[in-house]
């Protein structure tokens, strides 16, 4: 009988050997059509087939079934700018480059001291030009992600302890080349930096290193930097391809602080700057540095509100106050039934949802109610609560856009338009009062990323959920006949940001949509209306006489599912999960609602 | 012919597990000629997991003396490893 995945990974978990990795490389392999298949080239400067079953195993434990190919030892180039080479004709959906510096440029590594402060540079110079020229040719082969890895600093720097007050020491040149990369790599779409240095650095750098293997076979990797590695590049397959999480739902006590404030009182429970309390404080402190990159926090807790609030108001070492909470639900209710009403009230799936709970019980009851949500498994010992939580990488992204830095305060800000629908007494009358301004413009290199983001990311108002890598929406973009535009939208309450995305393809006078969204903190405004409203002027200009679409419907789409139907559009075909919709556009019957306003100066851009 | 040796052993099933083979087809004469999957970076697979397995530090030149069981059992038992 073969083994359950749980089994599996729990071998290596339990083991976490080359000898265990590989036997379950190969049971994995056997049960890969549970898996979510991705195609990885792995190109290196040196030797690193021992990285492969290390690399399967860790995709595993995150849905992917990693198909890797492995190219030519030292080959970087020519596997990345040969159209016919093997790696490019695999069509793979990620790349990752493992570069050592004494194989891109031998000199900054052996003969450092003998180089002068010009030459230094120049090497320096040509580095990042090179890099950069591969990666824009690479753009033009191939629309896969790409993560490129900086460069480790000398195990042993060459001037011993005085390195660190040498101003042009190896290890400041190498500093700044790596910045100098990261600052280069960023014109380049779809190219990420991993940062290797650090994973060197968390290791260390002695235990990184197999000297002897090295010598013998190139192979520099003890089976530790292995393991890391491995579990580093998952990080990126899984911030590319898989699914991201939005929301870290809490338990409060034993979680956020220590004891039980029911029983505890105020001025019991373990909070402070002194331990055990500082290890809640410090819990909290990578709590909100989450909310602060675009994480949004709920709470999910037995206990009397009362209570609870209490602490919230009056602990004076509190870090996390209520207004960084979306959602709360404290009661005595079953945590499964909570969880379904906050991910309605965020408008998100749950399996947008992290839960985080010190009860294994409650852990337990969740994962079996609800195996949507991602139940960390937290540890009993409340120092390692924030290293689990971040170890996860549940919401590690390959952005950090405004929106992100924003969002908390913009669901504030949607709790207030939420009152005021309470108290408008019909949703026109809501509308008209929310002094709705919008904007539509061309995306451009400022817009990017956080288009991207909406167009990997929004599942509700999706009309075909479409997602394109950064490579396809920078060709699409490129593409005369192609135009794709962002909606941004401003209220009285604040700044949406850009919130919606439209990708038209025309061909023979027909405009066809390939991507029109919204996302979730504005459904229900009808700007999907507004939005559409501009789409039809803009390729009437163009010379279109109709508009073509599609909805694919997916088990999250149902919002948008009325779109076509109540704009007009006939249905020209589809089966089942996927129609097809037309309209011509001298049968146009809406217009832009009448308290949408459009900022002029924008639309003038287009 | 050497006679089979036990599977239970520590060794055959190293060796076993990174080359995914049977471990009862194992002997003390196996080597990269006779178990496909022991190439050259198979053999580094091994030392890695020799390493780990018998908590020892082999030196390039032992590395370069591996090739066959039997000669790795030997120089297993040079570092005291009770197999």
């Amino acid at each position: 009988m073969p083994l359950s995945f749980e089994q599996i990974l729990g071998s290596v978990d339990e083991r976490p050997t080359l000898a265990a990795y590989a036997r379950a490389a190969r049971e994995i392999r056997l049960s890969a059509e549970q898996l979510r298949p991705v195609r990885i080239s792995l190109l290196s400067t040196f030797t690193i087939d021992s990285l492969v079953p290390y690399l399967e195993v860790e995709a595993a434990r995150c849905g992917f079934a990693a198909n890797i190919y492995l190219g030519p030892f030292n080959a970087v180039r020519q596997e990345l700018l040969n159209p016919n080479s093997e790696c490019l004709s695999r069509q793979p959906d990620i790349v990752f480059v493992a570069q050592l510096l004494c194989d891109v440029c031998p000199p900054l590594v052996n003969d450092f001291l003998a180089l002068d402060e010009t030459r230094l540079d120049q090497y320096v110079t040509e580095i990042v030009s090179d890099t950069v020229a591969t990666l824009r040719a690479f753009r033009q082969l191939s629309q896969a992600n790409l993560v490129l890895h900086n460069f480790a600093l000398p195990s042993y720097p060459p001037l011993g302890i005085y390195e660190p007050m040498e101003q042009e020491s190896q290890t400041s040149v190498i500093r700044r080349l790596n910045a100098r990369m990261v600052h280069a790599v960023k014109t380049v779409p779809g190219v990420y930096i991993l940062d290797y240095e650090r994973l060197c650095a968390d290791a260390g750098y002695r235990n990184w290193q197999n000297d002897k293997m090295w010598y013998l076979a190139r192979a520099p990797l003890s089976a530790e930097a292995l393991l890391a590695l491995a579990r580093m590049q998952t990080a990126f397959i899984h911030a590319s391809f898989g699914r991201q999480r939005k929301c870290l739902v809490l338990d409060l006590d034993n979680t956020l602080w220590g004891g039980v404030i029911g029983e505890d009182g105020i001025a019991g429970i373990q909070l402070g700057h002194t331990y055990p309390g500082n290890v809640f404080r410090h819990f909290q402190e990578v709590v909100l540095q989450l909310h602060r990159r675009g994480v949004l926090l709920a709470i999910n807790s037995k206990n009397n509100q009362t209570d609870a609030e209490e602490v919230f108001r009056s602990h004076p070492d509190m870090v996390l106050r209520e207004e960084h909470f979306a959602a709360t639900r404290i009661n005595w209710r079953a945590k499964h039934e909570n969880m379904v009403e906050i991910a309605n009230e965020l408008n998100l799936g749950l399996d947008s949802l992290v839960f985080f709970d010190d009860n294994p019980a409650e852990r337990a009851l969740m994962h079996q109610a609800l195996p949507e949500v991602l139940t960390l498994d937290m540890p009993c010992d409340p120092p390692k609560y924030a290293e689990v939580l971040l170890e996860s990488r549940a919401f590690d992204r390959l952005s950090f856009t405004l929106e992100d830095r924003r969002r908390g305060e913009m669901y504030r800000e949607q709790a207030a338009r939420g009152q005021l629908e309470h108290t408008a007494t019909s949703l026109q009358d809501f509308l008209d009062s929310l002094k709705l301004e919008i904007s539509i413009c061309s995306v451009d290199q400022f817009a990017f990323p956080r288009v991207l983001d909406l167009i990997n990311k929004t599942n509700q108002f999706n009309l075909t959920t479409r997602r394109h890598s950064a490579g396809q929406l920078t060709e699409m973009i490129a593409d005369p006949m192609c135009d794709a535009f962002y909606l941004r939208v401003t209220d009285r309450f604040g700044d949406n940001g850009i919130v919606g995305v439209a990708i038209l393809q025309l061909k023979n006078r027909t405009a066809y949509i390939d991507t029109f969204l919204l996302s979730c903190r504005v459904i229900g405004r009808t700007l999907e209306t507004g939005f559409l409203s501009f789409l039809v002027d803009w390729v009437k200009s163009q010379g279109a006489t109709a508009i073509e679409g599609e909805f694919i419907a997916t088990t999250k789409n149902a919002p948008a599912i009325e779109f076509f139907a109540l704009h007009g559009f006939a249905q020209i075909g589809g089966n089942g999960a996927s129609s097809r919709w037309r309209l011509n556009l001298n049968d146009v019957s809406f217009q832009m609602p009448h308290y949408i306003q459009v900022a002029d100066e924008m639309r003038a851009k287009v | 012919m050497s006679a089979l040796i036990k599977s239970e052993d520590r060794l055959t099933q190293t060796v076993a597990e990174v080359f995914g083979v049977n471990p009862y087809l194992l002997s003390e004469e196996s080597s990269p000629s006779t178990v496909s999957s022991w190439d050259s970076l198979g053999h580094l697979n091994l030392v890695i997991a020799l390493e780990e397995e018998f908590e020892v530090n082999l030196s390039a030149e032992e590395v370069l003396a591996m090739r066959n069981m039997g000669s790795i059992r030997r120089i297993l038992h040079q570092y005291g490893v009770q197999i």
